[in-house]
């Protein structure tokens, strides 16, 4: 029976694939209301299939260890390209513990928003592109996270990319979400450039692009030396996994290169939920935990995922205090809480010397993914609430909101588990991953880390409930027209409580079966008491201060504090100017200051000489003296010219 | 006999064809079309049932074999799309439209003997022949705007053509002086003979430049964006794809004669690419004409075929096949949508797309997949070959070379981008509806499959390539 299942593990794949052909081609004539039936149907199909084929793995593999020592199994495997006789890429079906728990996650939280999406794309004259576009998305993200090599996952990675790019700019009416669906698409394409650089060279000094190849200390080990680029020492592997990792920075929007997410928002919030929140931007930091062995046998890494990941986190989490947008404030909390991942599986390499023989402590890895599992749910039903109250009040603007508790009480319960998740409060589920981080940076040694997990934790309780209580606290500061709450859409908010208030109970799962592939693991989730309880009172500090200025959805105290730091606010709030230092680079620079003169050289030296000769032959009849007249003869020596020049830059 | 050269003797007919309909005064556009489209596909079918044939004819000057009719089948299948994409001829006037067609295939008959070439005298006059009727082409556009811009594009392009011919008359004579022969097979060893006197190189790089004119690289490519701008939409659909097959196949034939030590011809290959990606790509960035930008991406892709000729391996040359290959089905659907997106045969620019998605749905899902295809985007045929072409080159060691072209596929995104989002993103605004027939639909479906399956499974291909170029290895 499990084999039957894991033999057809593509049909996960194949029921999007269906629903997308199907909707977008068109070959019977389906209403925009069966499009969204059909829709639901195949992702429903493909979600009972993967929490089938996650039983049966269950079963099967995590049952058997002594059958799959290395829990993972490739149950689908088909030749695809011949580079060379010795470089080959397969198609394969990768299962293994973060792969599993990812099929889990995107099938569930696709259903879930496809139903939602009935009730929040109500009348939109695109409905069914949207259900579309939503399928090919499920269908590239599911690809994605059960590749078995590395190349079907970038060609999967560069779909999602391509899935999101149409879904960010769905309202094309809008030049906001045209100009941000371009912004997100050039710089995930940016980053993605080293991404396939990365492949390239590692695929060339290893002769495979095969995961578990990769991931082997041998592949390592062959990687590891060091050649001089002119003057600087370069060691490959750092080079290699760096460059591959730079993928997974601009796909999981890391500084400097977030700018593209909280722009994003300008796709229907469905969208925000699951591409920009729950899924797809997990996949730099799934990227990472695929590659991790490789990674964490580089030196300089690993450093560099937590440095990044920590920045982030903390510097995020700064410039969502200050926004106003209901959904910028969720997609910069989304960047901080990326950051939380990232750093985690940064800190899972120890500090030299902290625990002799060990260079790995496993828990970052598995706190890392198991942030992923709960942040998915909770993440995206804020979003849906989000959603929900802008669908509501037609407006982003949480100034011009409150009072909502009265009008929208199922979403307002439910969001208050999942900002008591997110806020870090025992016992919801965000609770438990964030101690398993926060224990992770504090076993391995890195304590600065851990404290600014700490920190960041603060203020994520407190921007969430300033979110929380200017919403649905106190009096409505506008006037709102028939509020009320939509059923698809409550249905779908209500669901995901389920895990954001139980996934707590998992956190033993992950620690001891989400581990790093290919390592002897000895748990030691031995806790100091005091470590959850700082970090409980870190998040009721940040609520009770949220209270205090926000409480009953007041805004004066919080106003004359602004005032107080008005320069500093200002710099926060314009998110530290960092979008005008790309704009001065690639506008100013590289626009007017290369290509533009390129462009004017051609325009007029070299089509003015032309234009010279077309104005001589609408004179009519004189091609004689056309040819005579050293213009074009220039023109032709230029190339002869430049050609001659080039044979002795040959030699 | 009649067998192997099948595909050129239906071409010559069809030659025929249109100089007797040139005669008749009494023209209809709908039989003129149907019979080319209808020569299109008997050429096509030619070239598919004697695929595998060999021969050698003309006292050795001409050759069959898999090399050859693999090439004579991927001018086939260019040859049959652009006349579906191209079949309206907006901007040609009826009454040259037999000429037009007689030229047409006269270029392609040139085309499919210079691949078959072997000989040097035979394969200058196949490719003058080519050339020549293409030139003719070009100033054949009515002239609406009074401007005669068709006739200042004819103009430069024959004096380019001229030049380049010069260049590679002049190298020929120095290899019939080197090696007293003019058959490629007896050039090799000959060379190999005088492989310390730098003439050799010389001369075989002089007879390169030929080639690097056809297929628009640095510094040859001056004439790109001004004939493209000046022919009608579907003549440049045609310039911008078949003979760049021929010029692929004829680097490869002499890229294989360099005698001895070949790394001054690699050097010189690696700028060549890198100059013709940079600037390309730099220049593509800020064009507002649709058929300029194309011109500018259709140089920097001519660099990104060097890639594949510089490593000197069967198996780069394969790769470089399948690119071009790759590279004219993406073009000819662009030129497609083009030449059936413009009313009166007039040139577009970019915002003459806007909205194209309720104007023509199925046009600008072609567009999208071709646009996106050329950018380098999987899983499309674009970057399959563009990431076959780099892992070969850094199978030789090219390492700064391979980054560099990378950060080149990355930069061309942006381009194609705002053709996309005008398709995509923005309304009619009072822009007509596109009307398309039924050839031209089921030509634009299967153009967009061939650009997604053959860059989904590319190995039967390749392994098809590679072992066309072992045959004259």
């Amino acid at each position: 029976m499990a084999d039957l299942l894991f033999t057809h593990s593509y049909l996960i794949l194949l029921f999007p694939l269906l629903s997308f052909v199907t909707i977008s081609l068109r070959p019977v004539q389906l209403s925009p209301k069966m499009a969204g039936r059909f829709a639901i149907g195949c992702q429903g199909l493909s979600m009972l299939y993967g929490l089938a084929v996650a039983a049966a793995y269950w079963q099967t593999v995590i049952g058997q260890p002594q059958l799959y020592p290395a829990r993972s199994l490739v149950c689908f495997d088909l030749a695809w390209l011949n580079f060379s006789p010795t470089l080959t890429a397969n198609m394969g079906i990768f299962l293994d513990p973060i792969s599993v728990m990812m099929i889990v996650v995107i099938s569930i939280i696709s259903f879930l928003v496809n139903i939602y999406s009935v009730g929040y794309m109500k009348d939109d004259p695109g409905f069914a592109r949207f259900f579309a576009l939503m399928a090919l998305f499920s269908f590239s993200m599911l690809g994605l996270v059960i590749s078995s090599n590395i190349l079907q996952m970038f060609v999967f990675w560069e779909l999602v990319g391509m899935s999101s790019y149409a879904l960010i700019g769905f309202w094309y009416q809008k030049p906001s979400a045209v100009a941000a669906s371009k912004k997100a698409f050039v710089v995930t394409r940016f980053a993605d450039t080293f991404f396939l650089i990365g492949i390239i060279v590692v695929s060339f000094y290893t002769q495979s692009f095969d995961f578990q190849t990769l991931n082997s200390p041998e592949t390592a080990a062959l990687l590891d030396h060091t050649f001089m680029l002119g003057i600087v020492p370069i060691n490959l592997l750092t080079l290699a996994t760096i460059l591959i990792f730079t993928g997974g920075w601009g796909k999981s929007a890391m500084f400097p290169l977030h700018i593209w997410l909280p722009d994003a928002m300008e796709g229907p919030t469905p969208v925000s939920s699951i591409i920009h929140s729950a899924t797809m931007v997990v996949a730099g930091v799934f990227l990472t935990a695929r590659m991790f062995p490789l990674f964490a046998a580089s030196e300089v890494t690993l450093a560099v995922v937590q440095f990044v990941g920590a920045f982030t986190a903390l510097f995020a989490a700064i410039i969502a205090i200050t926004q106003k947008d209901i959904k910028r404030i969720l997609a910069f909390s989304t960047l901080s809480q990326l950051g939380y991942m990232l750093f985690s599986l940064g800190v899972a390499k120890m500090v030299t010397g902290i625990h002799p023989g060990a260079e790995i402590n496993p828990l970052g890895y598995s706190a890392a993914m198991y942030h992923v599992f709960t942040h998915a749910f909770f993440k995206c039903m804020l979003f849906l609430g989000a959603g929900a109250i802008i669908h509501a009040v037609h407006s982003n603007d949480i100034m011009d909101m409150g009072g909502l508790r009265r009008l929208m009480p199922k979403t307002y319960w439910s969001l208050l588990t999942a900002c008591l998740a997110i806020g870090g409060i025992f016992p919801f589920s965000g609770f438990w991953s964030k101690d398993a981080i926060l224990l992770a940076a504090l076993q391995s040694g890195h304590y600065i880390v851990c404290a600014v997990g700490l920190a960041t934790g603060g203020l994520t309780a407190f921007y969430i409930f300033r979110f929380f209580f200017l919403t649905f606290h106190g009096r409505a500061r506008s006037k709102f027209h028939d509020v009320r709450e939509n059923s698809w859409m409550t249905f779908s908010i209500m669901a995901l409580t389920i895990p954001t208030v139980t996934a707590g109970m998992l956190e033993h799962l992950f620690v001891s079966e989400v581990t790093v592939p290919g390592l002897a693991y000895t748990p030691n989730f031995s806790h100091p008491l005091w470590l959850p309880t700082l970090a409980s009172l870190a998040g009721i500090a940040g609520i009770s201060l949220a209270w205090t200025f926000y409480g009953r959805g007041r805004t004066e105290a919080a106003e004359r504090c602004r005032l107080r730091i008005a320069p500093v606010y200002q710099v926060i709030y314009n998110k530290f100017y960092i979008d005008e230092v790309y704009l001065f680079i690639t506008h100013k620079i590289i626009f007017h200051g290369i290509a533009a003169p390129i462009k004017w050289l051609d325009r007029h030296i070299v089509d003015g000489a032309m234009n010279l000769i077309g104005e001589f032959l609408q004179q009519g009849g004189k091609a004689v003296r056309l040819l005579q007249n050293g213009q074009l003869q220039l023109y032709l020596g230029v190339t002869t010219l430049g050609f001659i020049a080039l044979l002795f830059l040959g030699r | 006999m009649a067998m192997a050269i099948l595909p050129e003797l239906s071409l010559l007919t069809a030659v025929l064809a249109f100089f007797v309909l040139s005669l008749s005064k009494d023209l209809n556009s709908e039989q003129i079309k149907n019979t080319a489209v209808g020569f299109g596909f008997v050429t096509l079918f030619c070239t598919v049932i004697s695929l595998h044939q060999q021969a050698s004819m003309f006292f050795g000057s001409y050759q069959v074999d898999l090399f050859t009719q693999l090439f004579k089948l991927m001018i086939g299948l260019g040859l049959f799309f652009v006349l579906i994409a191209g079949q309206n001829l907006k901007d040609i006037e009826l009454s040259v439209r037999p000429e037009y067609y007689m030229f047409f295939f006269l270029s392609c008959f040139g085309l499919m003997t210079l691949v078959s070439s072997v000989e040097l005298i035979t394969l200058f006059v196949s490719l003058e022949l080519s050339s020549f009727a293409l030139f003719l082409l070009v100033p054949m556009r009515s002239d609406q705007q009074g401007l005669r811009i068709q006739m200042e594009a004819g103009i430069k392009y024959i004096l380019f053509g001229v030049i380049a011919s010069g260049f590679m008359l002049y190298g020929m004579s120095y290899i019939f002086g080197l090696t007293g022969t003019t058959y490629l097979k007896d050039i090799l060893p000959g060379l190999k003979n005088v492989a310390s006197q730098p003439a050799a190189l010389f001369a075989v790089i002089m007879v390169l430049v030929g080639f690097f004119y056809k297929l628009a690289l640095f510094p040859m490519h001056f004439w790109v964006p001004d004939i493209y701008q000046g022919a009608s939409n579907e003549t440049t659909g045609f310039v911008a794809t078949v003979p760049k097959l021929a010029a692929v196949a004829l680097l490869i034939r002499f890229v294989l004669l360099v005698p001895g030590d070949a790394h001054i011809l690699i050097t010189l290959l690696i700028v060549l690419a890198l100059c013709s990606m940079f600037y390309g790509n730099l220049i593509a960035l800020v064009q507002t004409d649709v058929k300029r930008m194309l011109g500018f991406s259709g140089i920097a892709h001519a660099g990104f075929i060097m890639l594949g000729l510089l490593t000197m391996e069967a198996s780069g040359y394969a790769t470089a096949m399948y690119y071009i290959v790759g590279y004219v089905f993406m073009n000819i659907a662009c030129f497609m949508v083009l030449s059936n997106v413009s009313q009166q045969g007039e040139n577009l620019a970019i915002e003459d797309l806007n909205g194209l998605h309720k104007r023509q749905p199925l046009l600008a899902l072609v567009l999208a997949v071709s646009l996106f295809a050329l950018a380098g985007i999987p899983p499309f045929i674009g970057f399959m070959g563009e990431f076959m072409l780099l892992t070969g080159a850094l199978r030789q060691g090219y390492l700064l070379l391979v980054i560099l072209a990378a950060v080149n596929a990355g930069i061309a995104i942006y381009y194609y981008l705002s053709v996309i989002r005008a398709a995509y993103t923005t309304d009619p605004e009072g822009r007509p509806d596109v009307q398309i027939d039924g050839l031209t639909k089921a030509a634009g479906v299967i153009l967009m499959l061939l650009i997604a399956l053959m860059g989904i499974l590319p190995s039967r291909i390749v392994a098809l390539a590679d072992s066309a170029v072992r045959a004259i290895m």
